[in-house]
């Protein structure tokens, strides 16, 4: 018996020692093993963590982040940024609410959202690949006309007094999730397949690898530009129509500094800013991340005035980690 | 030699156009009225032009100044978001236009006051309302007692809940108004050995933050006795979609919120919080206008500060205010 003990305590060391050489070629290995480790303490901390009705609330907020996230991921990608997606949220969930309470039926009023958010997207990616100019600065600039639209529209009021079938769509449970988060999960298949597995989804990462290699191997880069802000758009428009309908109310300041959120998810799961390198999955999981650490900062009862030093820090960790996988 | 500059057509055009069109719109929303003579030209400045309740003060504004004799011109200019900077440039560029009067809620007590004092200066009659700036020379603060205001809250939350677990949510931290409304609260219930507070939790004056966290906060805390919004924060929500908080209450956890305006009251209708402690954001519009025109018409010296009443809301009276808010649309 001792003979063949000490076999088969090879073949497991083995087998473990294969699985973690896979696991770490797997681009969001580490990014899993942070929040299955930072969630393992904070159910040591705090049980509730764990409990059915805590994980919903966590998973209903990372929902939104993400979904705008996936959009951000695509003008990654390509080696650009957007840095209108908080007021492009703003602005949707707006003409969503004032669509409502103006008597048109709910999905054309969320469709009216999304395509608000596309049109930002459009405007975005026009002036930026006709013009020349920086995304950065042509979508700081939309930035503060879509903010400036949301808030001119309404003068700062706050609209509500939505159909309950709209409230539903935005916090209502579907087989025991939250709806939103079945249109994350739904997002997160359909953009891995598009990015993965279609030649449109190949030519994004080509622009963001090599932009003038993409040109001349017959890449249309300023279309496909111009259709990555759209979605892109519409991706921060969908996010704001939900987020109105979770809310049950439309609030010219919403989702200020969003941006920083759906960027820092995005960098957090692995993509980089200068293009050519990311994963839907890495996205939904940074989303996530931060949306534990947001969590954490209620259960845990994390001091009020640290509260930003705190998420910062794990941000920051977060970025680290990941770089020392690439190394 | 001279060195000769190249500019291309479409970047020249380019220009021309991006300077017309400023140009034309800077025109086209320049002041007129400042520009007339013996007319007085008011200008209120809330800390964002995105937050519901300051436009409850420029109705009150608006009110007054349709009531007074005189002509009297009104704007309401802001930031589009909280911010301190922007507010100071603000506050320069209406004297450069030739107000008389300014009205401001300041994002910063410190960071407004080189902007207040130059104006001042100018000969312009500032005052503040809800967020003050006591160093600058700002002629007074039309406000309420915001430790008192949360003293009151904590009276009422000893009262209904006089043991067990408590939490606060706030807005932004170090916000003076919320700080002072919080050590007013924490000054009475910190006397009463039996009351825990267990957590501070800031919002960051974000309304789906808010949410979250009173969510999260109930979810958490199953023997939670009682909540105190230090702002009104959640109820800018719909009501139904914080059945956490509505079932919260129904199991016998008191809450308490400043503020009473209309998401407020709805709120102590529907039965997802138990008081309100209130004053009149309408009031102080009105009021304001009346010490600035004192001001600068007659020279009179307001009084500093210049408190508004607080009025308290719950079970017993919210029909009264309900019907009030019906009749008024939140003219009160």
């Amino acid at each position: 018996m001792a003979m063949n003990a000490q076999p088969e305590t090879q073949e497991n060391n083995s087998l473990l020692a294969n699985l973690w050489e896979r696991a770490k070629d797997f681009p969001e290995s580490r990014l899993i093993l942070a929040i299955l480790i930072g969630g393992a303490l904070l159910a040591w901390q705090a049980e509730v963590f764990l409990s059915g009705r805590n994980l919903r609330s966590v998973m209903l907020a990372i929902s939104f982040s993400a979904i705008a996230a996936m959009g951000q991921l695509l003008v990654i990608l390509t080696g650009r940024i957007d840095l209108s997606t908080g007021s492009t949220m703003a602005l949707s969930g707006m003409i969503t609410a004032l669509s409502l309470v103006a008597g048109v039926p709910v999905p054309i009023a969320m469709a009216i959202g999304i395509c608000v958010g596309g049109i930002v997207g459009f405007v975005n990616g026009f002036i930026s690949m006709r013009f020349g100019i920086s995304s950065f600065i042509v979508t700081l600039g939309t930035l503060q006309v879509a903010r400036g639209i949301t808030v001119g529209l309404t003068e700062g009021d706050t609209v509500s007094g939505f159909a309950d079938i709209f409230l539903f769509i935005g916090s209502g449970r579907v087989a025991g999730l939250p709806l939103p988060v079945w249109i994350m999960l739904v997002l997160l298949i359909g953009f891995t397949i598009f990015l993965k597995y279609t030649a449109t989804g190949r030519e994004i990462f080509a622009i963001g690898g090599n932009e003038t290699a993409a040109r001349l191997a017959g890449v249309k880069v300023s279309r496909l530009q111009v259709l990555v802000f759209v979605i892109a758009g519409m991706m921060a428009g969908l996010a704001g129509v939900l987020l109105t309908a979770r809310l049950g109310a439309a609030v010219s300041n919403a989702s200020v500094g969003y941006e920083l959120i759906v960027i820092a998810s995005v960098v957090i799961g692995g993509a980089s800013l200068s293009g050519g390198a990311g994963t839907v999955l890495g996205v939904v999981l940074g989303a996530m991340l931060i949306g534990i650490v947001n969590n954490a900062l209620v259960l845990l009862v994390v001091p009020t005035y640290w509260q930003q030093t705190f998420t910062g820090a794990v941000i920051v960790a977060a970025a680290l980690i990941d770089q020392m996988r690439r190394r | 030699m001279t060195k000769k500059t190249n500019i291309s057509r479409r970047d020249f055009l380019g220009t021309m156009t991006t300077a017309t069109v400023a140009g034309a719109t800077m025109t086209m929303w320049a002041p007129k009225e400042a520009r007339a003579a013996g007319k007085m030209n008011l200008a209120f400045v809330p800390k964002a032009l995105n937050n519901p309740v300051f436009e409850v003060t420029r109705w009150g504004a608006e009110d007054r100044i349709a009531e007074l004799d005189g002509d009297i011109s009104f704007r309401w200019v802001g930031p589009t978001t909280t911010d301190a900077a922007a507010q100071a440039q603000i506050l320069d560029d209406l004297v450069i236009q030739g107000v008389n009067g300014i009205c401001l809620s300041c994002n910063d007590p410190d960071a407004l006051i080189p902007a207040i004092n130059r104006a001042v200066m100018e000969g312009v009659t500032v005052i503040t309302w809800d967020a003050d700036s006591p160093s600058s020379k700002r002629a007074t603060n039309v406000s309420i007692d915001q430790e008192a205001a949360g003293a009151e809250a904590g009276k009422i939350i000893a009262q209904l809940a006089p043991k067990g677990k408590l939490a606060i949510l706030t807005g932004t931290p170090g916000a003076l108004n919320l700080e002072q409304r919080v050590a007013g609260f924490r000054s009475v219930v910190d006397q009463h050995a039996d009351i825990e507070v267990i957590a501070t939790d800031p919002c960051n004056d974000d309304v789906q933050r808010a949410v979250e966290i009173v969510e999260q906060r109930i979810n958490a805390t199953p023997d939670l006795a009682s909540y105190f919004f230090v702002g009104m924060w959640p109820f800018f929500a719909d009501l139904k979609t914080m059945p956490q908080l509505k079932a919260f209450v129904d199991r016998g956890g008191k809450c308490v919120s400043l503020d009473a305006l209309e998401g407020a009251l709805n709120a102590v209708d529907q039965g997802y919080c138990n008081s309100l402690v209130g004053y009149s954001w309408w009031g102080f519009g009105r009021t304001a206008v009346d010490v600035l025109v004192a001001k600068i018409r007659d020279g009179v010296d307001p009084a500093d500060p210049m408190f508004t009443e607080l009025f308290i809301v719950d079970e017993s009276n919210i029909a009264e205010y309900m019907t009030k808010q019906a009749e008024t649309g939140g003219r009160f």
